[in-house]
């Protein structure tokens, strides 16, 4: 076995070269996991007046968990509950004015109404958690609203501005 | 030397390494089989626990808000407005460079350096130590410990620092002659470049050379050089930033950032914590912290507690070890002294192990000095690679004797990395999870 023992600048090349190769092999790793799709700091056409397919992540029980508080209305959208978090009077009269939180599945935040009278979940909900998708049409932004994902929980403000929105033609898929 | 001449030498070597991880391993007993393969776990899963959904999350995080749009900057030959020396975010705006202006861009070279840094554990271990496992130990800790999980998946400055850092020693510890201390010198100057707590490697690297490469005394004056390399890279990114480039301007910019820092030391912050409770991680700072409905994100630098446990038990050992020799009675002070240098180098670890230890404390210097209020524990990064790097040492050494007690050892370390690798390396994790694992109030956001 020959045995390659490297002379004292040779070390610091051979380190030099391992960084290359580490970062080469680091972007092309990243390049396989599609990192431009994920990393981009928007999502691509999400704006005011567009309408985007979403898969919404819930539990049966979200229905009467989940609650935002803002003194703002966009577009006759409200949330349930007042800045003070003190609930609004008069209440927005019906789930497709009421707006709540969501995460979709690419664990974006979002503001949407609609989504519990919507036909596709009148039937019994799975008892599991289980995803919706929906046409999400967007309809402004909302930065002074403060979150809530259990009634037992304090709101929390968002700490970035979060679109608002309808859900509608919402279906559990199979 | 020519380019094919060059790998090809390369080449050479990495069979020649290979043949010989083939034979140790086929000398190997089947306990030490079991933890090499539990060693070999920890950096495979250490490297990919790193690299998986870098980009979370696609915003700012912590404190790069201070250093990426600086790094842009260089690429759109605007001013560096950072307090910082200019090489991190060179590095950096080479990341977007590559990737584009999005979180995989930005985080790109802590990553490579992260993942470069368990190369350089197990290189610069092997030549301590003089001891393949050794190394091979080093690189497995510094693979499975969150403090350097957590530093290689954000846009800040200490993880490449540490990485520079330990390049720097190991051209230290293979200097031969002038050639190596000038290679050393260039790495000083460079890591300095990255941050200036840097230039406090100077302190074991020179006694590194000293000693154990036995380099010419006159020979450490060349490390000289870094003042000049840190110079040449900074006139080179006011250059490339479209400012002044004359000495004048340059020294005169130093001077402003040398008078803020002092002004900082005056600022308070409620994740300050001071030089000497990070041995035992008192306060871990968590560096990305997303929430999203009822699922949690972290990053925390919390060290892997076997690790920094197992050490600073070691530490306070050889302390009562040491008092206990001194103040034995018998024998006048030539006798003790005797005594304290049996336990310090009677044996053939302890010299390499005073290395990195004399590594570890030199680190720890500049905030032990300025009392800092202004401290945090990610300053103890580059410190406490050395403590892994010295027990890596201690564990190889061990296993000579116990191996049984090794293997242990090292697979209740992966244990307990698998266990906190959710909050090291932003799992989706619920609350209550997140607090039986951050168990003391001060480890929690």
């Amino acid at each position: 076995m020959v045995r390659y023992v490297p002379n004292e600048v040779d070390v610091s090349l051979r380190v030099l070269l391992a960084l290359f190769v580490i970062g080469f092999g680091v972007w092309v790793v990243l390049a396989w996991l599609k990192y431009d799709k994920s990393a981009a700091q928007t999502e691509e056409g999400w704006h005011k007046g567009s309408r985007q397919l979403i898969e919404v992540t819930l539990v049966r029980e979200d229905a009467n968990k989940l609650s935002c508080a803002s003194n703002f209305s966009v577009e006759g959208l409200n949330c349930g509950y007042l800045a003070n978090s003190q609930p609004r009077v008069p209440p927005p009269p019906d789930d497709a004015h009421l707006l709540r939180p969501y995460c979709n599945v690419k664990n974006d935040v979002l503001l949407a109404a609609g989504l519990w009278d919507s036909p596709g979940l009148r039937a019994p909900l799975p008892t599991e958690r289980f995803t919706v998708m929906c046409n999400y049409d967007i309809v402004g932004v909302l930065k002074s609203v403060s979150l809530r994902w259990s009634p037992n929980d304090k709101f929390e403000p968002a700490k970035q501005g979060l679109p608002v929105g309808i859900l509608k033609d919402c279906v559990i898929p199979q | 030397m020519t380019l094919p001449a060059f790998a090809e030498k390369h080449v050479q070597a990495a069979r020649s390494a290979w043949q010989r991880m083939m034979a140790a391993w086929a000398s190997a007993s089947q306990t030490e089989r079991a933890t090499a393969v539990i060693l070999g776990l920890m950096i495979v899963g250490g490297i990919v626990i790193r690299i998986r959904a870098i980009w979370y999350p696609t915003t700012f995080t912590f404190d790069e808000p201070f250093f990426v749009p600086n790094a842009q900057n260089y690429l759109l030959g605007l001013k560096d407005t950072n307090d910082h020396p200019p090489l991190f975010k060179m590095f950096m705006s080479v990341g977007i460079l590559l990737l584009g202006f999005n979180s995989a861009g930005w985080r790109f070279p802590a990553l490579c350096f992260g993942i470069l840094s368990i190369l350089l554990a197990y290189w610069l271990g092997k030549a301590c130590f003089r001891s393949a496992r050794a190394g091979f130990m080093a690189a497995a800790f510094v693979a499975a410990d969150g403090f350097f999980i957590s530093y290689s998946r954000v846009g800040l400055m200490d993880g490449d620092l540490t990485s520079l850092l330990l390049w720097t020693m190991l051209a230290a510890v293979t200097a031969r002659t002038w050639r190596g201390v000038l290679v050393t010198g260039l790495l000083i100057g460079i890591a300095a470049s990255v941050k200036w707590s840097g230039v406090f490697i100077v302190i074991p690297a020179v006694v590194t050379m000293l000693l154990v490469g036995r380099v010419p005394l006159w020979s450490v004056l060349i490390l000289a050089v870094a003042p000049v390399v840190q110079a040449g890279v900074w006139l080179l990114a006011l250059r490339v930033s479209g400012e002044p480039t004359d000495l004048a301007s340059l020294w005169q910019l130093v001077r402003g950032l040398v008078k803020k820092h002092v002004e900082m030391n005056h600022d308070t912050n409620p994740l300050n914590s001071s030089w000497y409770t990070w041995i035992i991680f008192y306060r871990p700072v968590i560096i990305k912290n997303t929430t999203h409905g009822l699922h949690k994100y972290y990053a925390s630098t919390v060290g892997n507690p076997v690790f920094w446990i197992t050490l600073d038990l070691f530490l306070v050992w050889s302390f009562i070890q040491l008092v206990a020799r001194a103040t034995a009675g018998g024998g006048g002070i030539r006798l003790r002294v005797a005594r304290l240098k049996n336990f310090l180098v009677g044996k053939p670890v302890g010299k390499p192990i005073l290395l990195m230890l004399l590594g570890w404390a030199a680190l720890l210097v500049p905030w032990a000095i300025l009392r800092n209020k202004y401290s945090f524990l990610h300053y103890y990064l580059p410190s406490y690679a050395f403590a892994l790097l010295t027990l890596g040492g201690l564990i190889a050494f061990i296993e000579r004797k116990r191996p049984k007690t090794v293997l242990v050892f090292v697979a209740l370390a992966l244990v307990v990395a698998i266990y906190f690798a959710p909050i090291w390396g932003e799992f989706s994790i619920r609350e209550y999870a997140v607090n039986r694992r951050l168990i003391p109030p001060t480890w929690r956001p």
